[in-house]
């Protein structure tokens, strides 16, 4: 019988040719798809492509039309490109590896509105894990209200109930743990009884004193000295074990009256609280006006700092992704990097031209290069660097300048960034507490990063002397009302500031850094309402803490009594004891003395 | 379209040409390679240049194809559970560090838990199934169709155009 089928080498050539050809045809097509597709999931927000010519001949990919969507305004577009040149390396696409040797970016703009919503339908599941991460960090950041609302009235204090106070709850267990560590002492006290070697030492002691060395002899001399050595070390320990005791007992007693005068202040802060009155401890009150905007710029830099980590992860184990979708399941496909070849994605170099539109400071054209790009930072070896400069400015000043340094290769990530922007727009900020709107106008934003491992520190700042003050209408808030009269002053104090300075600087873990937050509005704020309002902040406060003494002094005070009387009544058992020890010791030690004189 | 037509009827007519046991078998256990694995991945390529080059019955392969699809839904988490535990056994590790980073295998796919799991589950029917279908084609050849050949039914079936498909099931 023949095995070969001659025949269908012909059709099956034809068949084969058929495929490539629709391949070919389809691969355009592939190719804008697979940049919007695994650029959505880098960016979280829609990618699109005008279309792409791919010329495997030449090994040149042109991209034309890139629109990548902004996340936090899907309105809008956080990148446009017109057109994406990249030189790749043929080869490497039969490994499966996407190698682009140069690329060549042009008509690079930002901000540009889009026609249609860049919100995905179906965001990947990592990315809706790290933003949901990320609003799990920034709702647990407790910004303080600056309410002057409860200014000038009397102060309310009926508010305060005794049962949403800490105080009452913790004194009851406060005398039950005394109560039960009196029971545990007096415990350890007896199994440290003292009276039996207090005995043995004074049998010791008179034994020594009646001894004559000539008639006990050498050895009986030396027999009677050990004994006394012995009883003296075990006086030692005895008395050892009581002074540990007193002092376990003396610390945790104290511990308790800590925790009581500790839960007080609680009270008092929380009663404050619920009178939303304003702190005058601090002598900054930024967090309070500008802890949102902060919290909002902190989410998109962690969001980013989460994209990075995720799509340039350290390390050479095999990493799992979800497959593309199927019609059968599409499993898990695991990826493994390979230590002496290519990275599956790899820019090596990339220069783009970019150009902000406008006629506002920042407006001109600026030159990006960035180096070293790839998903297996580990399997290049090499960290990734990018830099931007301004190259030609329509107007304003020319201090424009990033630059950024991401080293994946290691186990531990290091990463760094400095970017100053000068000529930006700023945000508007209503700041409902001051009853005033800030336009901020354009400024300069200075960010410095740095990361090493999961530790992050750096700060943000952003500064303009364009700034805009509005009185923001305020609720049947008259200007002789006490909360109106309030704002007037503040009024007075802020739209006296032609100049704004706000820095935010972080610190902690990357998953969750903690913020500190300063302004010399803050200030301004701050040092106005001591000066204005300061007598009558302290008035509320007294009389918030006169309420919250009257409803806990009772429980407090039965509760500091019994401590107090536990920790005498130890002190003075523990001392009686010991004042005994002491004596016998002394005793002992005199008496071996005087038998073996320089002991 | 008529010239797609006109080849797709010669290929079949050039194929259905051989019909003994063993390559009916043949045809039916590759044939399931197409309903086992997801479709649309290189290896099927190269098993259909295989089949074509070589003589194995053709319907065969479209019947072991079509009997098998459901077979390869259904058994999806299978393949895949299998497919990631062999991907995740640290002294494979090196195996697919190769396979996924070699030319051309690379395109493979079998850094895929489904693909490698349903690739390999046919590769371990794959021997099993050829004598099994082997046995019952002779089988069947040799007492049912005998027996079938003097039916009404059989000679209706005979006259219309599904005989064309089930004469791979006729003897020599």
């Amino acid at each position: 019988m023949r095995l070969f089928r001659w025949r269908a080498i012909g059709p099956l050539c034809l068949l084969l040719c058929l495929l490539v050809a629709i391949w070919w045809l389809l691969l355009d097509r592939m190719v804008a798809r697979s940049v919007e597709m695994v650029g959505a999931n880098l960016v979280g927000a829609r990618v699109d492509v005008g279309s792409a010519d791919v010329d495997l001949g030449a090994g040149r990919v042109a991209i034309l039309g890139l629109q990548a969507a902004n996340p936090d305004s899907p309105m809008r577009n956080l990148v446009e490109a017109e057109e994406i040149v990249a030189d790749i390396r043929v080869g490497a696409l039969l490994r499966k590896k996407v190698v682009v040797e140069q690329v060549s970016v042009r008509g690079v703009r930002f901000g540009t509105e889009r026609s249609e919503s860049g919100e995905l339908e179906n965001p990947s599941p990592e990315s809706g894990m790290l933003v949901r991460r990320i609003n799990a960090w920034a709702d647990q950041i407790r910004i303080p209200e600056l309410s002057l609302e409860n200014l000038g009235e009397a102060v309310n204090v009926d508010a305060i109930s005794v049962d949403s106070l800490r105080t009452p709850a913790l004194a009851l267990a406060t005398v039950a743990s005394a109560d039960s560590s009196r029971g545990v002492w007096e415990e350890r006290l007896g199994q440290l009884n003292p009276e039996p070697i207090i005995d043995s030492a004074g049998s010791i002691i008179s034994r020594l004193n009646n001894a004559n060395p000539l008639s006990l002899g050498i050895t009986g001399a030396r027999d009677l000295v050990s004994s006394a050595r012995s009883t003296l070390t075990a006086v030692r320990s005895v008395e050892s074990n009581l002074q540990a005791l007193d002092s376990v007992a003396r610390s945790e007693l104290d511990g308790l009256q800590q925790q009581l005068t500790t839960s007080r202040e609680a009270d008092y802060r929380y009663a404050m609280g619920l009178l939303q009155l304003p702190s005058l401890n601090s002598p900054d009150l930024s967090p309070n006006l500008f802890g949102g905007l902060a919290v909002v710029r902190m989410e998109r830099l962690l969001f980013w700092l989460g994209q990075a980590e995720r799509f340039l992860p350290p390390g050479l184990n095999p990493r799992r992704f979800a497959a593309s979708d199927r019609t059968r399941m599409a499993g898990t496909t695991v990826k493994f990097p390979d230590p002496y070849g290519d990275p599956d994605f790899l820019i090596e170099s990339a220069d783009a031209d970019l150009e902000i539109g406008g006629a506002g400071g920042a407006a001109g054209q600026y030159a990006a290069r960035l180096i070293g790009l790839t998903n297996q930072p580990a399997v290049y070896g090499e960290p990734m660097r990018f830099f931007v400069e301004r190259t030609g400015g329509a107007i304003g000043p020319s201090d424009v300048s990033v630059s950024a340094f991401m080293d994946h290769v290691g186990e531990t990530v290091r990463d760094s960034l400095a970017a100053r922007v000068a000529g930006v727009q700023l945000p508007n900020i209503e700041l409902n507490g001051l009853g005033a709107a800030l336009n901020m106008g354009e400024g300069t934003s200075d960010l410095i990063l740095s990361r090493a491992g999961d530790s992050l520190t750096g700060r943000w700042r952003w500064s303009s002397s364009d700034i805009e003050w509005t009185r923001l209408a305020s609720e049947g808030g008259g200007s002789g009302e006490p909360e109106g009269r309030v704002q007037d002053f503040l009024w007075r104090a802020v739209s006296g500031v032609d100049d704004v300075d706000i820095e935010v600087r972080f610190s902690g873990s990357v998953r969750g850094p903690s913020l500190a937050i300063g302004s010399n509005i803050g200030r301004a704020v701050a040092q106005s309402l001591r000066r204005e309002l300061g007598r009558e902040v302290d008035r509320a406060e007294q009389q918030v803490r006169a309420e919250v003494d009257r409803l806990v002094s009772q429980q407090f005070n039965a509760a500091s009594s019994r401590v107090d009387a536990v920790q005498s009544d130890i002190a003075s058992r523990v001392g009686v004891q010991l004042d005994e020890l002491t004596t016998v010791r002394e005793e002992l030690e005199r008496a071996i003395r005087r038998l073996v004189p320089g002991a | 379209m008529y010239l797609i037509l006109r080849l797709i009827q010669k290929l079949v007519a050039t194929l259905n040409s051989e019909g003994t046991p063993g390559q009916v078998g043949a045809g039916m256990a590759i044939g399931t390679v197409f309903g086992l694995t997801p479709l649309m991945n290189l290896h099927n390529l190269v098993i259909l240049a295989f089949v074509m080059v070589f003589r194995v019955s053709f319907p065969a392969v479209m019947l072991g194809w079509f009997v098998a699809v459901p077979f390869g839904f259904a058994l999806d988490p299978v393949f895949d559970s299998i497919g990631l535990t062999m991907l995740e056994t640290l002294r494979l590790v090196p195996l697919w560090t190769t396979v996924a980073n070699a030319p051309v295998i690379a395109l493979f796919n079998l850094n895929n838990s489904v693909v490698l799991g349903s690739f390999v589950c046919w590769i371990l029917v794959l021997v099993p199934l050829y004598f099994g279908m082997r046995i019952c084609v002779a089988k069947y050849r040799e007492r049912v169709y005998a027996r079938l050949q003097g039916t009404k039914v059989f000679k209706v079936v005979k006259g219309s155009k599904i005989y064309g498909f089930y004469r791979m099931f006729r003897p020599e």
